[in-house]
């Protein structure tokens, strides 16, 4: 294959080989001489007072080094960072105290109150069964309404309510807005609370070399130089004395996107046992105490004319956020506001959001983080619309888009959408269906007694994340590009991939961009340490922010090469092309350099250009100047079964806009990845918790994860509008599918069941309440 | 969780409910009890190796009746826990009588916390039951040993087996 | 996975294995596909003291598919049973549900005998094994023994093997020309158990029912005969009209439901009915 064309290529995944083989290294693969296993003990109440905890039994446990509780713990070590308690942005924000081990009170199951040193993993988990703690147990809340109930038990007394924070944004004239309406539609949405569940659950080790001071953490992270500075303050020690790497990191979904007790725990343990420290998450410990997300309820009302016109959007709604704030939970609703316009021109929006602490994990970025539940309910509102107007939804839908003309397009939540043409993407899905054979099939099949449904969801989403401006700790990125002597060409980017295939994608560019083969691009990302700071991979951001910045440090490498090419072949910069990795002659393609004959030059420091710094390597810091706004059209056919409620989903439709394409074969698969998830919020996930705190789903023999076979072959195409917020006018696509989906199935499976009168269904669509639903 | 049903034992009223309130007897009738001992006013000490099948697990904590009313009526207050979790239940307890014998209401909550309440919530209600008709199989059992005879609680087998659900009886 | 300490033996006679388990009593555990027993031994709910691990004792594996007698090892895995080519067309019922049990993963290492002496009352096998009338053959200290699979199931997750016993093959008379057997099921979406499973055979003997059994799993604390529902055929007319008035009664008796948030008692009831309709008639068009 020749390598200029290596970009839009269908390139298979670089990194699948070691994963596939287990040869990948993984936190738990770290094994460093002499490593003491931590095992942490939890709360098993919700809500409750500690009145003391005797860790005698388990210290006399052989095997256990040391065993620490919050008291110890307290006046050593800083607590837990939320970087989003802004009280101007977040108006009578309430920030708890967050520490790393429960003192005097916990307040959800699963939360830290002890942890066991031992020489291993089974003697300190034996161990931590020894501690004897004495729970005082209080009552508890499990929802927004049961805590801001007046007379709910407090989570944190010193505030004099459960009101964590409140949360506001406004556009247009929203009273003006009902005022001109001919009707008012309007519904209640759950968007219940769901657990990321990465293959990977979380992991920490953590050496200090009491010689030099300098403490080295290896974590299963999304963020590795956010996470050294959080733990450089957490734990009181400088931040060039702290090291983070993410090794391979097994999915984080948003989930690892975050600040951890465990892992300033492990790093405080490292430090004062001056021996290497291991904690890995059990899949239970991760159910409780790793980040959850959504957890939304609000009423949505739409002002709209007779003829289907959409007047405004008002959003009414609570947040049930948990115990404490994690690292973004006050900033996860906020995304919801921003796009709850849609793919919709209307200006006049309004939302207003309370949030509540519950006795439950904190809610944070899962997978689309916000936008899932700002798409979910306006994409079911215009099917609410249609079926109040009784109008095809498809029609209510191009009534209001958004014209291809009209962008950049500002939105009543003041974002300004930097491209799309929603009609296209919905026209080309379109064709893969023949909709009025299929609404003839829904008839005829309703004679018979089967129920077929058809579900539209027309999304657009906000992704990319930058600028700096918007986000709560910065929203650039930064890439280095070396090229060695012998021409093989290191890359070291800021993001911090986990899956989604950049040390393929981001070789792409590069052997396009030096005329290199693809084999000879190392991508080197995670260790903070070997890559200049950077800010993560998260909100779709790593190949639209991460890419920019390491196709920037590209170019002034290439530039520096043509420059040295034209010196070793005595010829003019201007005049020097690269063609099939030779920098040669306009003209006398012959007689080219390679890049390794260049770098080679570069590092003998001799042959080079006047005025020309040895070396070959080049950093950029790139500031986007604005979010992407990737988009598509989803369908969704199912039928459901009468007899039963149990959903079949027949066929499966994404045509996505993710602006240019950098490797189909990639897309697709963050694609496919996406709407599984997105359907399984809307068929089987939910995180329960009882009303005394306890989660009812905490293991996968209750807790429902899409499965492969729950699924039709997805027909996936992809339109594509480039984004002008980048060079490369990608958008991005992690999350895209899991935005686009969810509303998909569920307006499919409420027009399925519209003989029985049914115009809204809350997730998850379990049979059971089909079933119930379809008995009148 | 509601826990509610009832039951019938076969023996007279007083003798069941002296069975009920004596922690001797239950200490021999609880599914699993180890230890009853009694350590303040109606308030026992309870020690119990609970199990259905494979799964085991040690709990301890306290039992406290009230409002007793012989031979009608009493309330009674479970809170115990162990590695696995904890429970903690409040009910009352109902005796009237009934041709073949007394008749046994019992209506509560029980609460489960820990790792078990988040495993098997299905099986929750039905593990409940299953410990309260050994409790008062065991019950009936001692009610109508001869006095001075030991009654070996292995019988609860044989009562189980005439007790399945669905046999269309 | 970090369990509570534990001894592993893996004897390889029954004889030794026997001897093992008098020896620790209720403190060991036996050890066949894992499936069941390893999960609650990773939560702590169940720490056996010593496992005994049948894996190693040869002879247990293996399925027959006479033309009398179906026999099947203790240690045959669903897979096994599953991909057995005789028993396809001489009892189509046992592949059917083993092809509804977990994934293929779990199908590959669970054990029939595993699964029914957990007894989960959501598992597979019991509905199958209670349609076939299985005999379940027991070794233990005093010599062997059979049990009706019918007085197997004596409560939850509870059976009538002893502690010192240890079940080493399940025998089935081979269904006879005129009969037919089907599964259907409705998986829980987490764990892949039966929200409810229903399991029937029927024999046909000129147009009428010679013989129907129906085994329900999923629905209540144990797995059971709806024997209202075969009562109701049992020599008479088989037809849709009297198949569905049969399937009404499939949850008559029941007064101990599982219900979770997946299902409530109810729905599983109806479940039972539906299912034991679409059973029935599955396995009469079969027997045809």
């Amino acid at each position: 294959m020749p390598v200029s064309k290596s970009v839009g290529a269908r390139i298979k995944r670089r990194e699948d080989p070691r994963l596939i083989q287990g040869l990948a290294q993984y936190v738990d693969d770290i094994q460093l001489p002499g490593t003491l296993h931590v095992a942490v003990l939890r709360s098993p109440y919700g809500h409750a007072h500690v009145r003391g905890i005797d860790t005698s039994a388990a210290s006399e446990h052989p095997g256990v080094v040391a065993v620490v509780t919050g008291d110890d713990l307290k006046d050593n070590i800083g607590a837990i960072p939320c970087a989003t308690t802004d009280p101007e942005g977040f108006p009578g924000i309430q920030v708890p105290d967050h520490p790393v081990l429960a003192h005097g009170k916990v307040r959800f199951v699963g939360e830290p109150v002890a942890a066991v040193v031992a020489d291993s993993s089974y003697a300190a988990r034996d161990a931590a069964e020894l501690i004897e703690v004495d729970y005082d147990p209080l009552d508890a809340v499990n929802s927004s309404e049961a805590a801001l109930a007046d007379g709910a038990p407090l989570l944190h007394e010193q505030f004099g309510s459960n009101q964590a924070f409140t949360w506001a944004i406004a556009g247009g004239d929203i009273d003006d807005a009902f005022a001109q309406a001919d009707r008012v539609v309007k519904q209640r949405f759950n968007h219940q609370r769901l657990v990321p569940n990465p293959l990977e659950t979380r992991g920490v080790v953590a050496q200090f070399q009491p010689g030099d001071g300098k403490l080295t953490v290896w974590s299963s992270t999304q963020i590795p130089h956010l996470l050294r500075t959080q733990l450089s303050v957490i734990l009181n020690r400088p931040e060039q004395l702290v090291q983070v790497i993410a090794p391979e990191v097994g999915g984080g979904f948003g989930c690892k996107l975050n600040v951890y007790a465990e892992e300033a725990l492990v790093g405080y343990l490292a430090i004062q046992l001056k021996r290497p420290v291991k904690w890995i998450e059990s899949r239970r410990e991760n159910f409780l105490h790793t980040i959850h997300g959504r957890d939304q309820v609000g009423d949505v009302e739409i002002p709209v004319k007779n003829d289907g016109t959409i007047l405004g959007l008002k959003y009414t709604v609570e947040a049930d956020v948990g115990a404490y704030y994690q690292l973004l939970t006050p900033a996860i609703p906020t995304l919801t506001g921003l796009m709850l316009c849609g793919c919709y021109r209307f200006q006049n929006v309004s939302m207003e959001l309370t949030a509540a602490f519950t006795n439950k994990m904190a809610t944070d970025a899962y997978r689309g983080a916000g936008r899932p539940e700002a798409t979910y309910l306006i994409e079911r509102m215009l099917d609410c619309v249609a079926h109040d107007l009784d109008m095809d939804p498809l029609e209510v839908r191009r009534r209001n888009f958004i014209g291809k003309d009209e962008f950049p397009f500002e939105t009543g939540t003041a974002v300004a959408y930097d491209s799309g043409d929603y009609e296209i993407a919905l026209n080309k899905a379109l064709r893969k269906i023949d909709y009025e054979g299929f609404r003839k099939e829904q008839a005829d099949a309703r004679e018979q007694g089967r129920y077929l449904g058809i579900g539209f969801s027309t999304y657009v989403e906000i992704c990319g994340m930058g600028p700096s401006a918007a986000m709560p700790a910065g929203g650039w990125e930064s890439g280095t590009v070396r090229v060695d002597p012998t021409g093989k060409v290191t890359v070291l980017t800021g993001v911090s991939p986990h899956g989604q295939g950049q040390e393929t994608t981001f070789a792409q560019l590069i052997a396009d961009g030096l005329g290199v083969d693809i084999d000879d691009v190392r991508i080197i990302h995670g260790d903070t340490e070997a890559v200049q700071y950077g800010i993560g991979t998260f909100g779709s951001r790593a190949t639209a922010v991460g890419g920019t910045a390491m196709v920037m440090a590209m170019e002034k490498i290439k530039e520096k090469a043509v420059n040295i090419a034209a010196h070793l072949l005595e010829s003019n910069p201007q005049d020097i092309v690269v063609d099939d990795g030779k920098y040669g002659v306009k003209g006398s393609p012959d007689q080219g350099v390679t890049l390794a004959e260049i770098s080679m030059a570069a590092h003998g420091g001799v042959n080079l250009p006047p005025d020309t710094e040895p070396g070959m390597a080049a950093t950029h810091f790139f500031e986007p100047s604005n979010f992407t706004y990737p988009f598509g059209t989803h369908i969704a056919i199912v039928e459901v079964d009468a007899d039963t409620g149990e959903v079949d989903v027949l066929r499966y439709i994404a045509v996505d806009d993710c602006g240019q394409i950098i490797n189909p074969l990639i897309v697709e698969g963050q694609i496919h990845g996406g709407i599984a998830q997105g359907l399984g919020q809307a068929l089987y996930e939910e995180a329960i918790y009882d009303e005394s705190g306890q989660m009812l789903t905490g293991t996968f023999m209750d807790y429902a994860l899409p499965k492969a076979h729950n699924f039709p072959r997805f027909e996936l195409d992809n339109t594509v509008t480039p984004s002008p917020v980048n060079p490369m006018g990608v958008k991005g696509v992690g999350e895209a599918g899991t935005i686009g989906s969810t509303p998909s199935i569920v307006n499919a499976v409420v027009d399925a069941l519209k003989p029985f009168g049914v115009r809204h269904i809350d997730m998850p669509l379990r049979p059971e309440k089909l079933w119930k639903l379809m008995q009148g | 969780m509601k826990l509610q049903g009832t039951h019938t034992i076969n023996a007279p009223r007083q003798r069941v409910f002296d069975l009920l309130t004596d922690p001797e007897a239950l200490a021999r009738c609880i599914p699993g009890a180890r230890k009853l001992e009694l350590v303040g006013e109606n308030t026992y000490e309870l020690e119990i190796n609970a199990g259905v099948g494979p799964i085991r697990g040690s709990y301890s904590g306290t039992i406290r009746l009230g409002d007793l009313d012989p031979p009608r009526h009493y309330r009674m207050v479970v809170d115990a826990k162990g590695k696995t979790g904890f429970v903690k239940g409040e009910g009352s307890i109902d005796l009237a009588d009934e041709d073949d014998g007394t008749q046994v209401s019992y209506s509560g909550n029980v609460q489960l916390g820990g790792p078990v309440a988040a495993v098997g919530q299905r099986l929750h209600l039905s593990v409940s039951k299953m410990m309260t008709r050994q409790l008062f199989g065991a019950i009936e059992a001692e009610a109508n040993a001869a006095p001075g005879e030991s009654v070996k609680h292995g019988i609860l087998r044989d009562y189980l087996r005439g007790k399945k659900p669905g046999a269309g009886q | 996975m970090i369990p509570s300490p534990f001894d592993y033996h893996a004897p390889k006679t029954l004889r030794k294995a026997l001897s093992l388990l008098q020896e620790h009593g209720g403190d060991a555990k036996i050890l066949a596909g894992g499936h069941s027993l390893i999960p609650l031994m990773k939560l702590r709910f169940a720490s056996p003291a010593t496992l005994i691990d049948l894996g190693g004792i040869s002879g247990l594996r293996k399925v027959v598919a006479g033309n009398e007698t179906i026999s099947i090892g203790a240690l045959a895995t669903h897979h096994t049973v599953e991909s057995h080519r005789l028993l396809k067309s001489r009892c189509g019922l046992l592949p059917e549900t083993a092809s509804a049990i977990g994934d293929v993963q779990v199908r590959n290492r669970g054990t029939v005998g595993g699964s029914l002496v957990h007894a989960d009352p959501a598992a597979d096998w019991p509905a199958a094994m209670l349609a076939l009338n299985a005999e379940l053959d027991v070794s233990g200290p005093g010599g062997d023994r059979s049990v009706a699979i019918g007085d197997f199931f004596e409560d939850l997750l509870t059976t009538a093997i002893g502690d010192d016993e240890i079940l080493t093959r399940i025998r089935i008379a081979t269904p006879p020309a005129g009969s037919g057997g089907a599964y259907v099921k409705m998986h829980q979406s987490a764990s892949g158990f039966a929200i409810c499973g229903v399991a029937a055979q029927v024999t046909r003997s000129n147009g009428a029912c010679a013989s129907v059994a129906i085994g329900v799993t999923g629905v209540s604390a144990v797995a059971y005969r709806a024997s209202a529902a075969e009562a109701a055929l049992q020599g008479g007319p088989l037809n849709a009209e009297t198949i569905a008035a049969a399937a009404e009664k499939a949850a008559d008796g029941v007064d101990d439901y599982q219900e979770d948030h997946h299902a409530s008692g109810d729905y599983r009831a109806h479940l039972a009915r539906v299912f034991t309709r679409q059973a029935l008639t599955r396995a009469a068009e079969r027997a045809a």
